[in-house]
């Protein structure tokens, strides 16, 4: 039987929420009761990561990414179903999972700023039970990867966004756990130090780790990830390596239009176009409302004439017009008619 | 993969002490928290100083009504050894308390979860780093009282103090671990920590006698850890009560941090369980 680092099994977590006051029926309102909803996080996943493999769990905010690490990672308990990680149960077995991993949350959050960066790597060792004639080499070893050797007795307060994100990278690896878990590890980083961590993970993943990467940037996960698992409101909606998700939308045509003035119906008019097979809307600038508008068709040329004249009656300018390679973000579009927001 | 990971009663002692150094060392890093530690006590028995100036006059001789109720014209020594009790108890329930959502707020309080230390290790080691500097700021209170108020000590049985003291940290440890519970469970800190607070203050005795009040208030009294310390204490240097009495007090005392402490522990898992299940460990 095949081992898998990291296995789900109908993995569900809902949370309770207060209902919004127009939702509650009359009764309700009267006597105040069942003023309780409930919202679906993680909704019945199923995964199966082998050993070494860098899976990308991509999705827009409020997917379900982070909660589904925090299940996997025992910050957690799942409401339904289960997880396995490194063979341990995550409700049965907690503290066999947490030594078997190493997980990245709110990056530079995670760490003490008035410490220095080998204060909290030495602060970590303990936590983590390594004898301290261990972490001293271990230490070194750890800043030297992320490039800290120099900067390891300053403040972490000192440090830029990016040097804290790859100190926080040095904390997972402490224990050199078998599996990694990062959360949106390059979210608000500067382009190079965004590219110098991802080249840090695939390391990682070439030393035979298995990571789970959570994302929203769909460039990151069709770079870096062996197999992607794209979340919409909880469910797995597709499942497999970025080249076969691609493939699925490969006949088709991309087209986008940078355009200014979006209005809320747009993509219901450009759907009806024949020829239109999907479209979406994002808004890059809401003050002026300039964004992209992403067409999905077979034949581009055909339907260009008919598109610029349904923007036309909608009073949207064009202001750019691409034929694109599909990304992961039109196998996103395709499956839920919506953009990453 | 061969693991770095050592887990023993050794490392859990080490980890124990990693988490106080920390507290520590971030306090120490705050200019104004030292200033704080120093000069927060010197106000706050300030009160205790002047009821003593009132009460006992230019000549500061105890007030007839105080030794009717007290037992004892030690005036001086009543008050400040009451304030001390309840000064050292509180602290280290509001820093241990404070401690926690501070660690929430900040994110770190995830990151402390996501290791295979148990969360009542973590929480042990602030109360520990917590009870150096309450004990820090006692001692000003302490040099304070001997110095400028002429409190004075009969000591009975001394070697009972050293026990005393422990059993009061223990029991403030435990109601540390009840207090961090709830806190961790609502996200909010004032107004649970000052309620707990304001209890001991009030309730405690620390400026009167417990046979002064009704006697429906007295049962309150007598339900607050606090009061055993202050009693306890008060009965080994002021009244130079003999070994059996003061064995009374001190099991009494132990029965309350038993008590507190098997609360603390179970109300802290069932809370750790509650905020997993509903996940407000990270939010800020």
């Amino acid at each position: 039987m095949r081992f898998y680092s990291v296995e789900t099994f109908d993995l569900t977590k809902t949370f309770e929420i207060k209902k919004r006051k127009e939702d509650l029926s009359i009764r309700e309102r009267l006597l105040s009761r069942a003023e309780k909803g409930e919202l679906v996080a993680v909704d019945h996943v199923n995964l199966k990561i082998p050993e070494g493999e860098l899976f990308g769990l991509l999705g827009p905010n409020g997917a379900g990414k982070t909660t589904t690490i925090r299940l996997l990672s025992t910050l957690l308990l799942p409401t339904e179903g289960g997880a396995k990680v490194n063979g341990y149960d995550v409700v049965k077995e907690p503290d066999k999972v947490r030594q078997s991993i190493g997980v990245l949350m709110m990056g530079e959050r995670s760490l003490y700023w008035r410490l220095t960066g080998r204060e909290n790597l030495e602060y970590f060792a303990a936590l983590h039970h390594i004898p301290p004639k261990m972490w001293e080499h271990r230490i070194h070893n750890l800043l030297e990867l992320v490039g800290l050797d120099k900067r390891g007795d300053d403040l972490v307060e000192k440090y830029s966004s990016g040097m804290k994100q790859k100190l926080a990278i040095a904390r997972c690896l402490l224990h050199d756990p078998p599996v990694l878990m990062l959360d949106e590890p390059t979210l608000g980083l500067d382009p190079g130090a965004a590219r110098s961590i991802r080249r840090m993970i695939r390391e990682l993943s070439d030393q035979g780790k298995a990571i789970i990467l959570t994302t929203h940037y769909m460039e990151e996960a069709d770079q870096l990830c062996d197999r992607v698992g794209i979340i919409h409101k909880g469910r797995i909606i597709a499942l497999d390596s970025p080249s076969n998700l691609k493939t699925k939308v490969k006949e088709e045509d991309i087209l986008e239009l940078e355009v200014t003035s979006l209005s809320d119906n747009l993509t219901t008019y450009l759907k009806d176009i024949e020829g239109v097979e999907e479209a979406a809307t994002a808004v890059t600038d809401p003050v002026v409302s300039t964004g992209t508008v992403r067409i999905h068709t077979k034949d581009s040329r055909g339907i260009l004439p008919s598109v610029l004249a349904c923007l036309n009656e909608n009073n949207v300018k064009v202001h750019n017009i691409k034929v694109l390679e599909p990304t992961l973000e039109d196998v996103f579009i395709r499956l839920t008619g919506e953009r990453f927001k | 993969m061969k693991s770095f990971l050592r887990k023993s009663y050794r490392s859990n002692i080490r980890a124990l002490y990693a988490v106080m150094k920390k507290e520590l060392l971030v306090y120490s890093r705050y200019r104004q928290y030292m200033f704080f530690a120093i000069v927060s006590p010197l106000f706050t028995c300030l009160g205790a100083t002047a009821m003593y100036w009132m009460f006992t006059g230019p000549s500061r001789s105890s007030p007839t009504l105080f030794e009717t109720f007290t037992g004892t014209n030690n005036y001086a020594a009543f008050v400040f050894l009451g304030f001390l009790v309840v000064f050292y108890f509180n602290h280290t329930v509001w820093r241990v308390s404070y401690g926690i959502r501070r660690e929430q707020e900040q994110g770190t309080l995830e990151s402390n979860f996501l290791c295979p230390t148990r969360p009542v290790l973590l929480i042990l080691g602030k109360a520990l780093a917590f009870a150096i500097l309450s004990s820090f700021s006692a001692t000003i209170i302490f040099l304070l009282g001997w110095s400028a108020v002429d409190v004075y000590f009969e000591i009975a049985n001394a070697s009972f103090i050293p026990m005393t003291l422990i059993l009061v940290f223990v029991t403030s440890f435990g109601f540390g671990l009840f207090i961090s519970g709830v806190v961790m469970l609502y996200r909010q800190v004032d107004s649970i920590v000052s309620f707990f607070v304001m209890l001991q203050y009030t309730f405690c005795g620390y400026d009167f006698a417990l046979a002064a009040i009704p006697s429906w208030i007295r049962n309150i009294s007598y339900l607050l850890p606090a009061t055993w310390g202050v009693e306890a204490l008060r009965g080994i240097l002021i009244y130079g009560l003999d070994t059996a009495s003061i064995l009374k007090l001190i099991l009494t005392l132990a029965g309350f941090a038993c008590l507190y402490l098997f609360l603390g522990f179970y109300f802290l898992v069932r809370l750790e369980r509650t905020v997993k299940r509903r996940g407000g460990l990270g939010a800020y």
